[in-house]
């Protein structure tokens, strides 16, 4: 896979070379900007419960994220971004991804525009802030980020057609990227590690199966939505134990890819100072493992979520801001969802101080309302200088039913996270 | 970050204070007729102040801001705007941050309406996402500086009522002095009064009233330039707030008018494609 996502690079720089080079050939006076920016991180975990055998306590890492960006004449763009982090304690978490790599052009069509991105890119669909249920193109980077904020980059050809009636995009997506997991000295894993290589498809194409994605889009007043569709290979794996004889001995989980059709809608409603949202997706043929970890069951379901934002500006006559959150999460698998959040209550508060350092502390807590389980987390963010920046953050296991088989999976994991930015 | 242009770039950028820099056209209002009532002398040099800066069709161009707090220590903040007329609906306002670092890339987006609130978009680069805001935050301050976002977003003569106050001596300049009052009770504002020359309408000062009355910023404007021998823009603007001591001062440079931007520059596709 590596290898291919290097030569597909290489084939899109020797292509934007060419290009720029005839560009600029052809314009005397061409404007070409390039540009060179990222981050350099330095972070370290500490977990306070001793987990499983095996996982470690404290964690130390190396983020680097630098991005290169080069510009023509006429506006169009190669963007590169890759992302590397070192992990003291868990091999699988040392992980290096490309982000983003892709060329970008556009122009004007008689009744708008068009917009064309070739290569590697992130994209995000949805409105809400603990859980994007809508957001389905890229692959979920677990490691870097176990609620599912941080994404794998995804080779795509992506086109957007954009008119008074709305964007409709689509997206080709020629190649499968796997789910990342932590490995047997990590945290935020069941008693099983999932094998990194043991890699299965329902589709004989395996990761090469070609995927496809549409979204339209439109802001009509104060209503903003999006209708998505996806038909092609999960991001979400099944994970098997790789025992299933009478006398199961299973030492691993292994990974298990169905072919899905999805339909999705996001919506937003803004109003004076509320933000109301709506997230919702229906999809076919997904296997669920959950009932019976050796036996598959194809199972449809929905998911969905419901919720808002109300902020408060200015607050007792501060410049700071405080903005109330609440959402609601629906999964009709039930005790059968492989989410975490799947019947669940979000309730979160944001109080950003608006001073020079853009100070800003984070509540969020999430209750089970189907099981006795529940969390909370906590974050703090502020930059130091102008290129350095502080981010804390929190998690914390306040309650583990028993019965609940993802969340009771990390029941120890809770932990406390500083991070420091250099930002360039 | 570095960054090499080789030679000047199209995306150059950014403004906004628009509302603030929006030079009258129009020929002075006889002062003098004493029919006309304050409210409508007022109003009067308010409309000649639209009329003289319609047509400049867009512009962008670059802003640096220097924040100081009450000991005097700075933080540095650099912007660019981009603008595009719209003489029916409302103008459309671009902002793009460029320092801080962490917050580079990030796009702000703004919709103006004569009749109704703003729209308003962020794009925040890291997460790749658009997010709609609400455009209820007026008094609010701006990056942490001492210009509020209701400072920062074109003001449309259509949400403020005006009386004329009167003449003062303004530097080398005789001035004109209107009192401004917001018709949005989101207003961080009792009133505005706003300083301007005769001779060109330039906004030379501006002092602001909170909702208690209390005289608590001035803005002075400074470093005037005229533009395709029509549009007047200051250099600089100093914004101090006499209530906590600390101070802002805006910085323009780079500036274009009637670029190739066009109305594609200010939707969410190509607040995406944003740098």
């Amino acid at each position: 896979m590596s290898t291919r996502i290097v030569a597909s690079v290489c084939s899109l720089v020797a292509a934007t070379s060419l290009f720029f080079v005839s560009a600029s050939d052809a314009v005397a006076d061409s404007e070409v900007i390039v540009e060179f920016s990222g981050r350099i991180g330095v972070d370290s975990q500490f977990f306070w419960q001793r987990g499983r055998p095996n996982q470690r306590r404290q964690s130390y890492g190396v983020i680097l994220e630098p991005e290169i960006y080069i510009e023509n004449e006429s506006g169009s763009s190669f963007n590169i971004k890759p992302f590397y982090r070192s992990d003291s304690a868990d091999a699988h978490r040392q992980h290096g991804d490309l982000r983003e790599a892709y060329f970008l052009t556009y122009g004007e069509t008689d009744s708008g525009e068009w917009e064309i991105r070739l290569g590697i890119d992130q994209i995000f669909w949805g409105v809400a802030e603990s859980t994007n249920i809508v957001n389905i193109v890229n692959q979920s980077d677990i490691v870097e980020d176990p609620f599912d904020k941080v994404r794998l980059g995804q080779p795509m050809a992506h086109l957007t057609l954009s008119t008074d009636w709305g964007i409709t995009e689509f997206f080709l997506l020629p190649y499968h990227r796997k789910r990342t997991f932590p490995g047997v000295n990590g945290r935020f894993r069941g008693p099983l590690v999932v094998d990194k290589s043991n890699v299965q498809y329902e589709h004989k194409d395996k990761k090469r199966h070609l995927d496809f994605a549409a979204r339209y889009s439109h802001s009509i007043g104060s209503v903003d939505f999006g209708v998505t569709g996806f038909t092609g290979t999960s991001r979400a794996p099944s994970l098997v134990p790789n025992d299933c004889s009478e006398t199961p001995q299973p030492t691993a989980l292994n990974q298990y890819y169905s072919q899905i059709r999805q339909i999705g809608l996001d919506m937003q409603v803004t109003l004076e100072s509320a933000l109301l949202k709506f997230e919702g997706i229906r999809r076919k043929g997904a296997r669920n493992f959950n009932v019976n970890p050796c036996s598959a069951v194809e199972e449809d379901y929905s998911a969905y979520l419901v919720g808002g934002e109300y902020s408060f500006y200015s607050v007792f006559g501060s410049d700071s801001d405080i903005i109330a959150l609440g959402e609601w999460i629906y999964d009709s698998r039930g005790k059968r969802s492989i989410e975490i959040l799947n019947r669940d209550i979000f309730l979160g508060l944001r109080w950003a101080l608006n001073d020079t350092q853009d100070t800003e502390f984070v509540l969020g807590y999430v209750e089970d309302l189907r099981y006795d389980s529940a969390f909370l987390t906590a974050e703090f963010k502020r930059r130091i200088s102008d290129s350095m920046s502080l981010e804390t953050e929190l998690f914390s296991v306040e309650k583990a039913d028993e019965n609940d088989i993802n969340f009771g999976a990390i029941k120890k994991d809770s932990n406390l996270k500083i991070r420091l930015n250099y930002n360039f | 970050m570095i960054t090499i242009r080789l030679s000047i770039t199209k995306t150059s950028v950014a403004v906004s204070l628009a509302s603030l820099i929006m030079i009258g056209a129009g020929v002075m209002m006889p002062l003098t007729v004493s029919a006309q009532t304050p409210e409508e002398v007022g109003l009067q040099i308010a409309k000649d102040s639209r009329e003289r800066d319609r047509g400049f069709d867009n512009f962008s161009a670059q802003q640096q801001m220097i924040l100081r707090n009450k000991h005097g220590q700075e933080s540095l903040r650099q912007l660019r705007v981009k603008v595009l007329e719209d003489e029916s609906d409302g103008n459309k306002t671009l902002f793009v941050f460029d320092e801080p670092r962490d917050v580079k890339g990030t796009a702000f987006l703004i919709h103006s309406f004569k009749d109704k609130a703003d729209n308003q978009w962020i794009y925040l680069p890291a997460l790749k996402r658009v997010k709609r805001i609400s455009s209820s935050n007026r008094s609010g301050s701006f990056m942490g500086s001492e210009f509020a976002y209701e400072d920062m977003t074109p003001q449309e003569v259509e949400k403020y009522s005006y009386k004329f106050i009167g003449e003062q001596p303004c530097g080398e300049w005789t001035c004109t002095i209107v009192e401004q009052v917001p018709t949005d009770k989101k207003s961080g504002y009792r009133r505005q009064l706003f300083w301007r020359d005769k001779e060109e309408l330039r906004i030379v000062k501006v002092e602001y009233f909170d909702r208690k009355d209390v005289h608590f910023k001035t803005l002075d404007l400074d470093d005037f330039q005229q533009y395709l021998g029509e549009y007047w823009r200051a250099g600089t603007m100093d914004m101090v707030n006499h209530v906590t001591g600390k101070s802002t001062t805006l910085t323009w440079s780079d500036y274009q008018f009637r670029t190739e931007l066009n109305e594609r520059d200010f939707t969410k596709t190509g607040l995406k494609r944003v740098r």
